[in-house]
Formats: structure tokens, sequence, C-alpha cells
């Protein structure tokens, strides 16, 4: 590889054999004319390493034998990164073959701004509960046509930082969180009065869960994650009602309501046709959400964590 | 890297052209970044910030000195470079700042603003402001009453020094500046880089800011031993001024109270004094007596702030009317005191 390098794209992997190929296919083959590097923070305990070493010698891998988290194994990645711009993607999403150029294109045309992503698109539409994950977590990151515009959070998904703007703030919080590490990054930028642009035509899309059971765990995880982002963040909505656990806790049969209802509309306004293909989802989110329900009670009467309220 | 920080309490009048004049700096744009600090302002002023690419911060600690600290918390680049939210800057104001700092001896830089508006108050402000500055260079090379109007310092040092001290409402600037300066860090005043001021135009609000800053210069004087007071504060050392400010007096009551009225009185004829006298035009005549009651002005803050250190309860007293609006940070100042 050259010496000097535009971009590096990071990619934090975990047993992701399924989908590793299709990710890293999309973001070897970009129409992208200046030379970038690709870079695998690699935990897995099935065949992933092998599987990149033989068909994509040119990346980049690092390996950990311990499982780290996203966040950690993204900063692992930075570590090592030359590019001035990082892109970071997952490797359970495909993006599209302009997706570097278009990052990069808006980092020079916004010298201000410190990172610039876009929306995520569901990548296996083909399963109710793909569906249902997608309604949960990206609502607010709908491939919608619009401006570009400046926005609180960019899901890690779809997103690059400038380096020395990401290297100024540390990198994402490490392994104590659960999810929503990304999130909590995007605040600390967004409070220290940093631009996240958000621009509609850059799109990754993700593969989300398609079986059931994984897809209930998952949301119970996201429902612990958020009180603990919650708990360290201030002037979020929420972040003054999980600090008062029993509010917290009288409040939170009306929590899923509140957030199905708000989801779902956005989710209308945007394409009601796949929500009447297929009506089976909203029973799926609402269910996801109770789940979701219980996590976020988990956590938030969880003692070992209270600790990391303090954290900022 | 340089950060140029601006304050902005309620200035939606200014503010769109203050950051204009900054985005239209004639300096490479990935090496400087406008951080807007928004200091809890009620009105409009952080829609239109929002319109900007620029770095919008918000702080709800009262104070320009909280704001500017906020400031250079976030801020990327090693020097700090503060300009107001009235101001309008020149095309070279930063290109001049890097100049000047790029003399390793020198740690901090004070500007110039220049006065802008018509405003016969607005141009006698901006004259005795001149005359200030003038006496300020006048002893010795180095500035010990900067203005935080256009100033630029270095980061690690300001934060070394522990940034600007939030319980001063106003004077912060000052007192950051003596603090460095008996520390013997050297600030300078440079000339050449200028800035457009918008002075107020009201002579009320003219006349108040005075007094607030009166208040807590005896305050900042008051945080000093005996021998900065007098190189800092000559006035100090005067005979009428040993007598009602020192220490080692008994509590004088009577004569602080006395002349605390007397003053406020005083300041209140000439205001409506210069208001009638402006339709004549006597400008020398005018100017003059503005500057007398502008000096009063400094001295009533001044016996304020001894009243208040005595234990006087300012809310109860007779000049109540006159410090209204400002009344809670005088009763926030003497709870400090």
């Amino acid at each position: 590889m050259s010496d000097k390098v535009r971009c590096s794209v990071i990619i934090p992997s975990y047993n992701s054999e399924a989908t590793i190929v299709a990710c890293l296919e999309s973001v070897l083959n970009q129409d992208f004319a200046e030379p970038y590097e690709v870079i695998i923070v690699d935990s897995s305990t099935d065949n992933t390493p092998t599987l990149i070493e033989q068909r994509f010698p040119i990346v980049r891998l690092i390996r950990r034998e311990q499982r780290v988290g996203s966040g950690t194994a993204r900063n692992l990645g930075v570590a090592v990164a030359r590019g001035d711009i990082l892109a970071f993607t997952d490797s359970d999403c495909v993006v599209e073959p302009d997706w570097l150029q278009k990052m990069c294109e808006r980092h020079d045309q916004f010298l201000d701004c410190a990172a610039v992503g876009g929306p995520i698109v569901n990548g296996n539409p083909e399963s109710l509960v793909s569906w249902a994950g997608y309604l949960a977590e990206f609502n607010q990151f709908l491939p919608k046509d619009g401006n570009c515009r400046d926005v609180d959070h960019i899901p890690a998904g779809n997103v690059s930082y400038k380096h020395h703007v990401f290297g100024h703030y540390g990198g994402f919080p490490g392994d104590e969180f659960i999810k929503h590490e990304d999130m909590l990054f995007s605040w600390r930028l967004r409070n220290a009065g940093e631009k996240l642009l958000y621009h509609p035509t850059i799109r990754a899309a993700h593969c989300h869960r398609t079986k059931l059971n994984d897809y209930l765990h998952h949301q119970f995880n996201i429902g612990q994650g958020t009180v603990q982002t919650l708990r360290c963040t201030s002037g979020l909505r929420g972040s003054t009602l999980v600090r008062h656990r029993v509010l917290a806790t009288l409040m939170l049969p009306l929590l899923p309501v509140i957030k199905f209802t708000r989801s779902t509309a956005r989710f209308l306004a945007w394409q009601p046709v796949i929500l009447l293909k297929h009506p089976l989802i909203l029973p799926t989110f609402a269910l996801g959400l109770l789940w979701w329900a219980a996590g976020f009670a988990n956590m938030l009467w969880n003692a070992d964590h209270q600790s990391l309220g303090n954290l900022e | 890297m340089i950060s140029i920080i601006v304050p902005v309490f309620n200035e939606q009048e200014h503010i769109a052209d203050c950051l204009g004049s900054l985005l239209n700096l004639d300096y490479p744009v990935h090496q400087r970044e406008i951080i807007v600090v928004d200091n809890n302002s009620t009105d409009d002023s952080a829609k239109i910030i929002k319109g900007y690419p620029v770095r919008y911060v918000f702080t709800a600690r009262p104070g320009a000195a909280a704001a500017r600290n906020r400031g250079a918390e976030v801020a990327r680049g090693d020097i700090l470079a503060f300009v107001d939210a009235d101001c309008l800057v020149y095309e070279n104001w930063l290109e001049e700042i890097c100049t000047v700092l790029s003399d390793p001896g020198i740690d901090a830089v004070m500007g110039f603003a220049e006065g802008t508006n018509g405003s016969l108050w607005a141009e006698f402000r901006q004259k005795l402001y001149e005359v200030g500055i003038k006496e300020e260079i006048q002893q010795e090379d180095t500035v010990h009453k900067a203005a935080t109007t256009t100033f630029a310092i270095r980061r690690d040092l300001f934060l070394a020094n522990g940034g600007f001290d939030e319980s001063f409402l106003r004077a912060h600037d000052t007192e950051f500046s003596i603090r460095l300066h008996s520390r013997r860090y050297r600030i300078v005043f440079a000339p050449q880089i200028r800035v457009k001021h918008i002075n107020p135009v009201i002579l009320q609000e003219i006349i108040e800011t005075r007094t607030l800053q009166g208040l807590f210069a005896y305050k900042i004087a008051r945080m000093h031993n005996d021998i900065l007071q007098q190189r800092y504060f000559p006035e100090f050392s005067r005979w009428y001024y040993r007598y009602i400010f020192s220490e080692n007096r008994r509590r004088d009551l009577l004569v602080l109270n006395a002349l605390a009225l007397f003053l406020h009185r005083f300041i209140r004829i000439s205001v409506a004094v210069l208001e009638n006298l402006y339709s004549l035009g006597f400008r020398q005549s005018l100017f003059s007596f503005f500057r007398f009651t502008f000096d009063c002005c400094f001295l009533y803050g001044k016996t304020l702030a001894r009243l208040l250190e005595q234990g006087c309860h300012l809310r109860s007293s007779i000049w109540h009317p006159f410090l209204r609006q400002h009344l809670e940070e005088v009763a926030d100042c003497s709870a400090k005191m």
C-alpha cells in the first residue's frame, strides 16, 4: 500500500462470517480515485479471520483473541489508521459504490464539520423480523430525500470523522457500555459544539437479525444500553428521567407506547407501502419493545452499573 | 490552529454581522475554528448562530467569563482569540494575531477596538477607551488591564492559570490580566489587531456598566496585597481613598453611606444634565462633564462594593432603583465577598 492514504475504512467484526464477504466486497470496490485503506478489527471465534486472509489479503486485519466491544474495536482500528478521514461501517453492512467518494466530497466542502454520515437502509427487506429491527433502531435515519443537515447523532454503521477531531475527543467510549457507545460519542461532540452533517444520499445497507430470538435479545440489550447512555449524558431526552429511578419505573409502561407511536409515524410518513404489505411488522416491533422495556428496567435497577453515571 | 471564541448574550442585532465578518477572514479555513458560546440567551441569537457554519456551544452559567471558559474548554486550537459579539473584525485580524504571537516571548496580545457608531455617547465612550489605553501603554510595554473585546492568548497558558474567574460578572478580563501580569507573563498591546466595536449608545447603559465595573474593580483590588494593590490601583494610595477604603479604619458607615448617596444623586442629576445639554451641542465641555460623571460612576461602584464588604444590605437601601436590573448580580457578588 502507498504511504499516504486519504481515507481509512474501519470495520469492527465479531463472528461475522455470514456477512463479512459482502461487506468487504462493497468496501473494496469503491469508485474512489484516491488511495484508501481498509482495517478490520476482529475478535471472532468462528471462521471470519481465515476467510478474510484468504479472500481479501489487501485488508489490514487486526486480531484480538479476547472479545472486544465494537467501540473498543473501532478505537483499535483508529490507532493504526493513517488516513485524514476515518470512515466507519459495520461488518453486517453493505455500502454503495460511491459511499467513500461522497463522504470525502462533503468533508472537503464543509471543513468545519466533524462528521459526515448518512441513512441506514434495510439490507434484508425480505424478512419480517429484520423490518421490525430496522424500525426499532434506525427510524431516525430513514433514507428520505432532503438536504444536508446538522443532526445530533449519526449511527456508527455509516459515518466518517475527520481524524484530528476524532483524536481530540478520545475515541469511542469503551467496553463498559453495552450498546449506543456511538450515541455517547456523538453527544460528546455535540456538547462541544461540533457539527455532524447528515447527507441523505450517502447510504449503507444494514443486515438485521432475522431470527426472532436474536432480535428480542438484541432489543433487550438496546434497552439496557439506552439507560447507560442516558445516565452519562445531560440534556438529551430522557436523561433526567433515568436519574430518578422510581419515576422512570412508573413511566416505564408509557415509554414503549411513545416509542411505538413515534417510530411508526415516522416510518409511515416515509414508506407506508411496506407496512401495508407486511402488516405483521408492527406486532413484531411491539413485541420487541416489550423486551426493550425489560432491558430498560433491568439496567435501571442494576447496581453494578450505577457508578457509570459519573463517567463523562 | 486558532480557536476564535465569541461569547453571546442576547445579541440578535449584532451577531449576524459579527459572524459574517469572522467567516470572511483572510485565513485558511482549516486552520481556524469559530466557537460561539451562547450564554443562555433569551432572544433569537441561538437561532441565528445555528444558521452559520460555526460551532455552537451552550452554557447556563452566568457571565461572559463563564462563556469564555466554556469556549476555551472545547477549543481545539493552541491559540485562543476572543472577540465580542458586537464587534466586526478586519480581514487580516487573525493573521496579525498570528504574527504577534509567533514571537515566543509574548504570551498574550490585546488588540484595538475602533468605535463605529455616530452617537455622541458612543463617541465619548470611545474617546475614554482610547485615553485609557494611552495611559496603559505609557507606563511600560506590557499591559496589565487588558480588555477582552479583542484578545488572544495561548491555550495551554490560559488553562494553566485557571482561565477567567467566573465569580466576576464584570471586569473579569481586568482580573485575569492583572493575575497574569503579577505572575510575570507578558501581555502586549498591538494596535494593528483591529476590530470595529459597536459601542452602547444609551447613556444610562454606559453609566450602569461603569458602576458595576467599579464594583468589581474594588473586589479585584481587595484580592491583592498592599504592594500589588498600589501597583495596579494607584488611586488606593490617595488620601481620601485611604480614608474610605482602608481596611484598618473602623467601620465608618456613615461617611460611606453619605458618599454613596451623594454620588448616586450626583450621577442621576448629571445624566439628566447631559441628556439636556446634548441638544445644545457644547461638545468639548460636554465631554469633560461626561468624563467626570464617568469617573464618579467608577467611584460610586467602589463605594457600593465597600458597603457590601462592610455588611450593608443594598436591597433595602436608597440606591435600589439605580441598580434594579443588576440587583441579582450585585447580591450574588456580595455573597462572595
